[in-house]
This record gives structure tokens, C-alpha cells and sequence, in this order.
């Protein structure tokens, strides 16, 4: 670091308003219930390129020409300055953000491998960790029609080999879990598409990822992140609800968690905290990215997060479900926009959302304690505590049997109010 | 209840004509008796009108009151006596069509009484009526389902709703909407879950609400069996509206759901267009998926606005589209007891009753004109020659042995280092296969 110039303006770790790591929050340390991570590839290996335009980020070990081996060491180098001044204990990374790619797999595993090494010295001084690894199927060429989906064999083969050798440094870097992020796992039209087999290859890939996890004895979870489309037109892993029905075809619903992004759930249409209660429902909840898409656009524009009340019901329902279990956090899969070209706006962007998440920690804490609102649920639902509603969900009562029920007793339920009004109101006094 | 026996005993009455015409309707295209892949059209396409839209929705919007003012909606009319006028105008619908089906609501064909043993006894009246118009005009009914969303008693959910005493209601309903549709010879049975959802996650209780309703179809499956109904249960996905949230939200989310109450052998889906669009797929994407999981039951034919977010349920008139549609039903085989539904409303201020026929009639002919277009793909075979040579690699060896179960990553790992593998990206030739649909048409 010494050789070059700083890249950041300030060597000081950054004072928050709001986070304070040892702050007990609800019999847990705040940064045990948030647990942060940076994500490597938008916050170091983004260059602010959109499709209308060139990059205008121009980070020094971006330069063209360079020593693409040294410039990922000086890549290392910011990327754990950066964890050092936001003081946070995770981070997150994809193979390829760490290393350049080579002539063939052997090779690009060979940088991989090396650059592994840089970072696990950097961890042994810092204390940070990854939260979780995965492999980048989706940006070179090869993968077009996909990894695991791919109508060639040999891609399947290809990308078998590469998930086992990031899967294989997550577990020496003592990542928490391994994530898959199936960003080519779709089609652009059904004319070109089997999407029964290809549905059959994505089980068989992710099984064999599962095997491989067990034989290395690694502990942590394997995670899908669920998104609806984009790049694809549609992305096989669409939803929550979608990513639980492929489990179980393929029995992997007890092997495999989900991890949702904000701005995900958004484009498939559904509430964060939709995507986390139902993942709750299902057991399948595993992990967040915390981001915000942008309600009137239909694309992935990872925004950092900055909306208080919508931050604060997704903790809400993390927390109502128990919190996170480790390989789950909360990771920053954001970015700053295209015009924020000051190295600073990263480290300012990541505080502000830090102080932010922690700020809405602090308010589902009270929805939580006061307990209001978990009141009016459970009262909502007690006639199910009676005998009636325990008969039929235990499933003895027939269809026939209610119909008498009814008959006889001339049932005439009267509904009740929801009272939806009150409680969004409930939900601005926590605020 | 007297009044009512006496009328029903009396020949019904011929009412005057509400359609102008009296001649069955000629088509360019639809021609039941042609042959395409070995059946005949109408065993191909197998053609439903339903009650609802037809002659029940009395051209309502929320901005505004009836423009329709069918005659059996006249304000201060005897309930039994209008559900029996409507019975004859549709049975003279389905004739002027040639349609060999048609599908209905409990709360559809009779109205609701006060209590539900009342409400029962009416469905049953006219249940009575219906049995013998369709044994006279040999209309079948292709799916019969109850109505489970109207009422206010329903609002927060029939199943899903947090009142027990609501599920036993709904549950009640059903049983009777269920005999009746075994007792007409029905071919299928529909649920269609527009309450079983939410309008806010501070009020519900998600993981609750979905054992309820898993619990209710799991009630529903048993009594069919129990009485003997050898059709198929199906459950209609809709992601939004009137809730929030619906649970039936499309196929991949049903099909979870069956999987997690252990009913995918029992349950399939019936799919409709504008249901798929407001999910966010497209029609034959949904279709392709049903067939893919197992569960492809029936289609609600009827055509979404792509640039509005909300179910509009017109009639079909886009030939590509819907020849793409058809090509993936029969694809996977056509149908078995499901069939084409026109689940779908002529516009507010369509108010003849001609523009009911008009559009039921334009409708079916293009469905066979696309049906034709999706035979001449089938035939020339181009289309599955084209997906066949993408995948073919998947037939030799190492796709054999990979989805064969026979290769760990650590062995596919070892087989990529020792071949050096390095492979190289086909084109996907999406703009040559659009261009060949186009010239199937």
C-alpha cells in the first residue's frame, strides 16, 4: 500500500451514529444480529460501465496494460483498506473478482489459488471473513447459454470444475457458506429451449455442489440467490416460492437456503419482507442482500438502501423469524451510481447504509419488544386454537363433516376487520 | 320455495329472442369433424364458454354501474325465475356456437339464499334445469367451481381466512359445488383461490395461512375420491388481484406448494393467459412449465393488455401468440379432460347481445386457425429438429453419466484439467426460429 498513493481520502475507521458493534440488541451484539458484509465485485471490480456507456470509474488497478496479478494485489489491498475504515466483519466475493482469468481453467484456478493466499494473510491481520464465496458462471462467453442449463455438456463439466475449486477456497478462506447465483440459468425464448431438462440439469448441478460441500466437510450453507430475470428473460430460480418447488423436486429442500436481494424480490414482484416471511414459512431462509431497486423501473439498479420504514419491516421479519444463522447477514450487494466516482462515495455510501440498517435495527427491536404487533396477529388467528380449527388442521375433519357442522349449526361466520390502516399506522410510531 | 318448485315444474317458458340471430354460427376455420394429429378439432381444442362473464357480469367497472341491463338482471325480478331466463339465453349461446362445454360458478347459475342450506338448495334447482338442457343439447361441462371470493364473508380468505368457522363454510360450499359438478358428468373441477391471499404482512400470518389452504385442498382431493369423481382437481394461478398477494401465484409456486402438502400427483393447474402476463410470463412459458412439473391440466383462453397491470380478460385475437400456445399444448400432448375456456368478457360498452356471439365466434375460429398453424409446426418438425441438435450432446456419454447421477464435481473437475476442455459457445439462432414461426402463419 505505501508504494502507491492512498486511494481513500480518510485513514480513520468512520464514526457511526447508529451502529454500535456491542450494543446489545435483543440478547444478541448488534453486529451479530446485522452482521455486514462488502460485496467485492460492485464495490472493487465495478468500473461504472452501463450499456450506454463506458466506464467512468477509472480505479487505478484498472488501468489498461497493467499486471492484471498485481493489479488484483492492489485490488486487495483497497478492497480490505475499505472493510478496515467501515469496520465491517464480512465480506463476499465471487472467484473472478479476485483474480484474473487465464488462458485455460488450470491456469485461472492457478491465479485464484494465489491471489487466495494474499487474502488469507490479509484476514489473519484484519479479523474480516468472508461470509460467502461462489463462482462467476455468467460473465465470460462460454456461459452465454448457461452454466448448469447449458446445452453442452462439456460447459456443465466446465462449470462443475470451477464451482469445485471456488467452493473448495471458500471452505480454506473459512467462509460461512457458498452461494449460486444463476444469472445465465434461464432462456431468452422457448423456441431454442428445453426447459424440462434444462430445469433436470440445474437439479443435478446443484446436488452435485451439495455432495461436494459434504465431502469436504464444510459446514457452512449453500445458498441460491433467487432473481426473476436479467440478464436471462427468465432466470429459473424466479422466486422464493419458485426456488422451494425446484428444491423439492430435486430434494434439495434441506440442503439448500436462499438468499434474497431486495431489489430481486422487487422485480419479481413481491415485498422484501414477502421474500423473507415466506422463505421463514418454507425453512428456507438463509441470508439478505440489502440493496434497493427503484419501484418505477423493471431492472436490477442495486441501489444502497435508504428507505428507513421498508428497512426496518425486513429486519422486523428477519429478526420474528429468529435472525440469521451463521453463512447469513446482511450483504451490501450495492453500488454506487455511475456518476459517484470519488473513492470516497464508496466509503460513504457503505457508512451511511450501515448507520442506516442499524437505525432500523433499533426500530423492528421496538416493534419486536412492544409486541403489538405480534398481538393482533396472534389474536387474528385464535379461533384456530380452538378445537374446530385444531380438528381441521390436524386433518380430522372431512369435507362431508363440515358440511354438516355447518348445516347443523346454520353457521353464518361474520367477518372482521383487518384493520390494515391501523397497523401501517403502528408502524410510523416505531419509526 | 314453493313458488319456486311450481315454476320448475312448469315447461319453461321460450323467452323472447335475446340474440338477433337463430342459425348457428359458420366458420371460416373452425371445423369440428377435420382431423389434426389424429383427433378431430373439437377433441383438439375442446371449447368452453363460461358463465360468469357472459351472462352473469352486468358490465360493471369501479368507476361505474351496469351497461349490459340483461334482462335477467332487471331490478325487483324473482332470483329463480332470472338464474332459469339466463339458463335458456346461455344454452342458446352455447347452440348458436357449436361449443361442445361450458363452465360455472355455484353462485353463477342460481342465486344466493340466506343461509348456505338455502343457497345449496338453489344450486341444486337449478342444477336440475341444467342436466337436462345439457342432456338435450349434448353440451358438456368441462369444469364446475364454487365461488369463494364474492361474498363478505369471505373478504380475508376462504381457506386461508383467520376465522376456522369461514373454512367450514367454504368447505361446505364446496362439497356441494363438487357433487353437483360429478352429477352433470363434469370433466374437471377448478378452484380458482381469489381471496386466498393478503393486503398487508401486518395482518397475516403467511406460513399459517398456507397450511390452511394446503389442509383445504387436501379436503378437496379426499371427497372426490370419496364420491367417486374420476376428473381432474385444478387449481387456476393468479398472482395479484384482488389481493396483494395471491398464494396460487403461477405454475413453479403451485407446484411448490402441491409438493410441500404432498398433492402433485393429485392436482393439476389450469392456466390463463392474462393470469401468466400479470406474473410476469409469458402464456406458453407457463404452459411449457406445467408440462415439465407434471401438473398441465386446462387453459382460460383470453388475452391480457401488455401495457396494463390488470386482469382485462379479452378475448384472443393475436394468431402468433396463441399458435405458440397451442404448438406447446400439443407439444406436450394436448389435452386429456381439460380444455380451452374462454375465460374472457366482451368490453363495458360491447351491450348487444350480438357482440357476446361475435366475439365467442371470432374467437373459436382463430383458435382453429392457430390450432392449424401449430399442426403445420408439428408436421414440418423444424422447430423440434432445431431443439433436438441444440441438446444433442446431452444424449452421448458425458451428459448421460452427468445427469445419470455417475459424476461428482471432483470427477468433472479431474475430466476438464486432463482434456484441457475448453468449450466453445453456439449461437442460439433465436432470430432464424422467430422468422420461422412467422412463416408457419
Amino acid at each position: 500500500m505505501s508504494r502507491r498513493a492512498r486511494f481513500f481520502s480518510r485513514t480513520a475507521p468512520v464514526e457511526y451514529r447508529w451502529y454500535q458493534p456491542g450494543r446489545k440488541v435483543l440478547g444478541k451484539r448488534m453486529e451479530e444480529q446485522l452482521r455486514f458484509a462488502v460485496c467485492y465485485w460492485h464495490s472493487v471490480v465495478g468500473r461504472g460501465l452501463d450499456p450506454f456507456g463506458a466506464e467512468t470509474f477509472l480505479r487505478p488497478w484498472h488501468a489498461p496494460g497493467g499486471d492484471p496479478m498485481e493489479q488484483a494485489r492492489h485490488k486487495a489491498d483497497v478492497a480490505f483498506e475499505l472493510f478496515r475504515l467501515l469496520r465491517v466483519p464480512y465480506f463476499t466475493f465471487h472467484d473472478l473478482d479476485l483474480a484474473p482469468e487465464g488462458a485455460t481453467l488450470r491456469e485461472t484456478v492457478g491465479n485464484v489459488r494465489r491471489m487466495g493466499e494474499v487474502i488469507s494473510r490479509k484476514m489473519a491481520a484484519s479479523g474480516v471473513r468472508p461470509l460467502w464465496g461462489m463462482a462467476n458462471l455468467t460473465g465470460n462467453r462460454r456461459y452465454m447459454a448457461g452454466a448448469a442449463t447449458n446445452p453442452d455438456p462439456e460447459v456443465f463439466a466446465y462449470a462443475a470444475a470451477q464451482s469445485k475449486h471456488a467452493l473448495e477456497l471458500s471452505h480454506d478462506l473459512r467462509a460461512e457458506g457458498y452461494a449460486l447465483w444463476g444469472g445465465r440459468e434461464g432462456y431468452e425464448t422457448l423456441l431454442n429451449t428445453d426447459l424440462g431438462r434444462e430445469l433436470d440439469q440445474l437439479g443435478r448441478f446443484v446436488s452435485l455442489v451439495v455432495e461436494h460441500k459434504h465431502r469436504i466437510g464444510f459446514k457452512g450453507p449453500i445458498l441460491i440467490e433467487t432473481k426473476p430475470a436479467e440478464p436471462a428473460k427468465h432466470l429459473y430460480d424466479s422466486d422464493v416460492a419458485t426456488v422451494y418447488g425446484f428444491l423439492r423436486r430435486y430434494g434439495l429442500d434441506k440442503e439448500v437456503r436462499v438468499n434474497i436481494e431486495q431489489n430481486h424480490a422487487l422485480l419479481a414482484g413481491h415485498a422484501f419482507e414477502h421474500e423473507i416471511a415466506l422463505a421463514q414459512a418454507l425453512g428456507i431462509f438463509g441470508s439478505i442482500d440489502m440493496n434497493r431497486g427503484d419501484e418505477l423501473l423493471g431492472w436490477d439498479t442495486v441501489h444502497f438502501p435508504n428507505n428507513v420504514p421498508h428497512v426496518a419491516s425486513a429486519l422486523y421479519t428477519v429478526l420474528r423469524g429468529g435472525g440469521f444463522a451463521p453463512g447469513g447477514g446482511v450483504n451490501f450487494d450495492a453500488r454506487v451510481r455511475r456518476q459517484s466516482i470519488d473513492a470516497d462515495d464508496l466509503l460513504d455510501a457503505h457508512a451511511e447504509a450501515i448507520d442506516l440498517c442499524a437505525r432500523a435495527l433499533l426500530v423492528a427491536e421496538a416493534m419486536v419488544e412492544d409486541g403489538e404487533l405480534a398481538r393482533s396477529l396472534a389474536e387474528r388467528y385464535a379461533g384456530w386454537k380452538g378445537r374446530l380449527g385444531r380438528d381441521i388442521l390436524a386433518g380430522r375433519r372431512s369435507l362431508e363433516q363440515l358440511a354438516v357442522l355447518v348445516e347443523q349449526h346454520d353457521l353464518e361466520p361474520q367477518p372482521r376487520s383487518g384493520r390494515q390502516e391501523r397497523l401501517e399506522a403502528l408502524i410510523n410510531r416505531y419509526t | 320455495m314453493k313458488k319456486t318448485a311450481a315454476l320448475l315444474k312448469s315447461k319453461p317458458k321460450k323467452p323472447a329472442a335475446f340474440f338477433e340471430r337463430a342459425e348457428p354460427v359458420a366458420y371460416r376455420h373452425y371445423k369440428p369433424d377435420r382431423k389434426v394429429l389424429g383427433k378431430r378439432m373439437d377433441q383438439q381444442l375442446r371449447f368452453a364458454v363460461c358463465y360468469w362473464h357472459s351472462f352473469v357480469w352486468p358490465g360493471l367497472d369501479p368507476f361505474g354501474g351496469d351497461t349490459f341491463r340483461r334482462p335477467w338482471h332487471a331490478a325487483g325480478g324473482d332470483p329463480m325465475k332470472q338464474a332459469l331466463q339466463k339458463a335458456d339465453v346461455a344454452f342458446e349461446l352455447f347452440r348458436l356456437l357449436k361449443v361442445p362445454f361450458f363452465s360455472f360458478h355455484d353462485r353463477d347459475i342460481a342465486p344466493e339464499g340466506d343461509t348456505l342450506r338455502e343457497s345449496n338448495a338453489n344450486v341444486r334447482r337449478v342444477g336440475e334445469v341444467l342436466a337436462k338442457k345439457m342432456q338435450q343439447s349434448k353440451v358438456g361441462l368441462l369444469w364446475g367451481t364454487a365461488n369463494l371470493f364474492t361474498n363478505r364473508r369471505y373478504m380475508a380468505g376462504a381457506a386461508t381466512n383467520p376465522d376456522p368457522e369461514v373454512f367450514a363454510y367454504a368447505a361446505a360450499q364446496v362439497k356441494n359445488v363438487l357433487e353437483l359438478t360429478h352429477e352433470l358428468g363434469g370433466e374437471n373441477y377448478v378452484l380458482w383461490d381469489g381471496r386466498e391471499g393478503y393486503e398487508t404482512l401486518l395482518n397475516t400470518d403467511l406460513g399459517r395461512e398456507l397450511d390452511q389452504l394446503g389442509r383445504f385442498l387436501s379436503l378437496v382431493v379426499e371427497h372426490k375420491h370419496r364420491i367417486g369423481f374420476k376428473g381432474m382437481i385444478l387449481i387456476e394461478p393468479k398472482p395479484g388481484e384482488p389481493t396483494k398477494h395471491q398464494y396460487d401465484y403461477d405454475v413453479a409456486t403451485v407446484y411448490g406448494f402441491l409438493e410441500r402438502y404432498g398433492l402433485e400427483k393429485e392436482v393439476k393447474v389450469n392456466i390463463e393467459q392474462n393470469h401468466a402476463l400479470l406474473a410476469g410470463h409469458s402464456f406458453e412459458h407457463e404452459i411449457a412449465m406445467a408440462q415439465a412439473l407434471g401438473i398441465f391440466g386446462s387453459i382460460d383462453m383470453n388475452r391480457g393488455d401488455e401495457q396494463l397491470g390488470w386482469d382485462t380478460d379479452q378475448f384472443p385475437n393475436n394468431l402468433p401468440q396463441m399458435a405458440l400456445a397451442m404448438y406447446h399444448v400439443l407439444k406436450g400432448g394436448g389435452f386429456t379432460s381439460g380444455g380451452l375456456n374462454f375465460d374472457a368478457k366482451v368490453r363495458r360498452q360491447s351491450i348487444d347481445p350480438e357482440d357476446l356471439v361475435v366475439a365467442h365466434a371470432e374467437a373459436m375460429d382463430l383458435c382453429a386457425r392457430a390450432l392449424l398453424v401449430a399442426e403445420r409446426m408439428i408436421e414440418d418438425g423444424a422447430l423440434a429438429r432445431a431443439l433436438d441438435e441444440r441438446y444433442a450432446a446431452w444424449d452421448d456419454k458425458l451428459g448421460r453419466k452427468i445427469l445419470g447421477g455417475k459424476k461428482s464435481l471432483a470427477d468433472l473437475a479431474a475430466y476438464v484439467e486432463k482434456n484441457d476442455l475448453e468449450p466453445q459457445p453456439r449461437s442460439g439462432r433465436q432470430e432464424r426460429l422467430e422468422a420461422l414461426v412467422n412463416q408457419y402463419i
